[in-house]
């Protein structure tokens, strides 16, 4: 049942991208046994390892890229206060709303010059009053336009040396860390570090269940907790609370047991530097699964 | 998202209603990146993806004394800020102006009409110059690839990158199914994986 899900797209039986993908994400596989299944298979064959591996990388790549300029929740702030004493800066309704404001000018400019036009020249010359309008309308425009992209530009590039004075951000679970003189400028690189969610769930290889049970054991005694076990199909899953501190520590030990940590969520072995440990409760969920099946 | 943070939000949430200012502050610091990474899923440029995260953050400070928590204000939120960065987009369109322009492009032609080449000073990157001498090529390739993938698999990917946002959330933001979202960014995954040769 568990292998219907495997398609031959691969010489090797491997899963699918979408599931090498999902499996990346942990979570968004759709049964433990499944989740189990993809791990034993990339544990195994090099192929999938390196896919996972591209995939992981690109994550990163693509969370860096994406990462939020310093200093967007006080520029967030200002905007929300001046918002709340005049008009709100939003240029692209402005520059709708002006466009269509200098259009209904335009056209009561026009119908005005039309109607002085047949005025003036007492109804000979519609044709001369048509080709004075047109130029006239064409001129406003411009004028408009030219004008709401100066507005455009004043907010794009608003107070730039309040930007590069930012000195550090905090956002979901990532945190940045600089050093700032008493001038506010910086002085050291900013230290990214990350909070560790509340809830954490990995996938561990192992070449034997029962001693890294027996291990787990007692690396949970020593940071005095307790962990409880079930049984699933040749794999046994497991689920511990931890302090987050401890269980990097946790983490780290296993790793250096020979273990191998198949999932690519936070903490990963060797990286407390990049942790900020609060003390906070995490529950953490393991999966063992042996190795090479 | 786990219940502690929905409760935490929905107690900002009314802290707010009550007149407390901050709890505002901290909603803002806690989710205005996430408004501004869907944004950017969406643009796939970072100063419209900043004007639309500050009108998210307008929207939100004028309805939230009317919110009523039938959802979780992050749906809320998503929703909010997926609309608005559709619109940017829609509006970008017609406009042709979506132009993806790096801090150090050159610009073919000067103002003053003489063909020069001129450097602009865009707000674009900002990042100070240590980060900037640390930014690698690859980001650079990254961000040019990502950007020329089809709105679809963009959109997904950058989103399943978003902090806490599981995939029933991103299928939520993008009112599609779960199974589609899951395709999307499967798909979105291996063209960009092509792309970079990794």
């Amino acid at each position: 049942m568990v292998y219907a899900m495997i398609k031959n797209s691969y010489e090797h039986n491997c899963p699918t991208p979408e599931l090498l993908s999902a499996f990346c994400d942990c979570g968004a596989v759709e049964s433990d046994l499944e989740m189990t299944a993809i791990a034993r298979h990339v544990s195994a064959c090099e192929v999938c390892r390196r896919t996972v591996e591209a995939y992981r990388e690109l994550d990163r790549l693509v969370a860096a890229v994406c990462r939020p300029p310093a200093g967007l929740e006080q520029r967030i702030l200002a905007a929300v206060k001046s918002s709340g004493q005049a008009s709100i800066d939003r240029p692209w309704r402005l520059r709708m709303f002006r466009l269509a404001q200098a259009a209904a000018v335009v056209a009561v400019l026009a119908l005005a010059a039309t109607a002085v036009m047949r005025h003036v020249h007492s109804g000979k010359d519609v044709t001369l009053a048509q080709h004075t309008q047109e130029p006239a309308v064409q001129i406003a425009t411009e004028e408009t336009e030219a004008k709401a992209d100066s507005d455009s530009g004043a907010v794009a590039l608003a107070e730039p040396q309040e930007r590069l004075r930012a000195t550090g951000s905090v956002r979901g679970n990532d945190v940045q860390t600089v050093g700032i003189d008493r001038s506010g400028v910086r002085t050291t690189a900013p230290v990214a570090q990350y909070y560790l969610p509340a809830a954490v769930r990995h996938v561990w290889t192992t070449s034997d269940l029962q001693q890294s049970r027996r291990l787990l054991d007692a690396l949970a005694k020593d940071s005095n907790g307790v962990i409880t076990w079930t049984d699933a199909d040749g794999s046994l899953t497991g689920k511990i609370q931890l302090e987050d501190g401890k269980l990097q520590a946790l983490v780290d030990s296993l790793h250096s047991r020979g273990l191998q940590l198949v999932s690519p969520s936070q903490p990963q072995p060797g990286n407390g530097a990049k942790v900020k440990f609060t003390g906070q409760a995490v529950t953490y969920d393991l999966v063992l699964v042996p190795a090479g099946q | 998202m786990s219940k502690t943070t929905m409760s935490e939000d929905r107690t900002l949430v009314e802290r707010f209603k009550q007149g407390d200012e901050a709890a505002f502050e901290i909603l803002v610091n806690k989710y205005s990146g996430r408004a501004y990474q869907i944004a950017y899923g969406v643009l796939g440029n970072r100063e419209d993806a900043e004007e639309v995260a500050q009108d998210v953050f307008i929207r939100i400070h004028r309805a939230l004394p009317r919110f009523r928590g039938d959802a979780e204000f992050t749906t809320w939120m998503y929703r909010i800020t997926m609309n608005l960065a559709k619109n940017k987009y829609r509006w970008n369109k017609i406009r042709g102006s979506k132009v993806n322009i790096s801090i150090d492009a050159p610009l073919e032609g000067g103002g003053d009409g003489s063909g020069e080449e001129r450097r602009i000073d865009l707000p674009d990157d900002r990042m100070a110059p240590d980060e900037k001498s640390a930014f690698k090529e690859l980001e650079k390739n990254v961000r040019d690839e990502l950007d020329n993938l089809p709105d679809i698999y963009r959109e997904a990917l950058v989103m399943r990158n978003v902090e806490e946002m599981s995939y029933e959330d991103i299928a939520n933001a993008l009112n599609c199914k779960l199974g589609t979202i899951k395709s999307r960014i499967a798909r979105g995954r291996e063209e960009l994986r092509k792309r970079l040769g990794l």
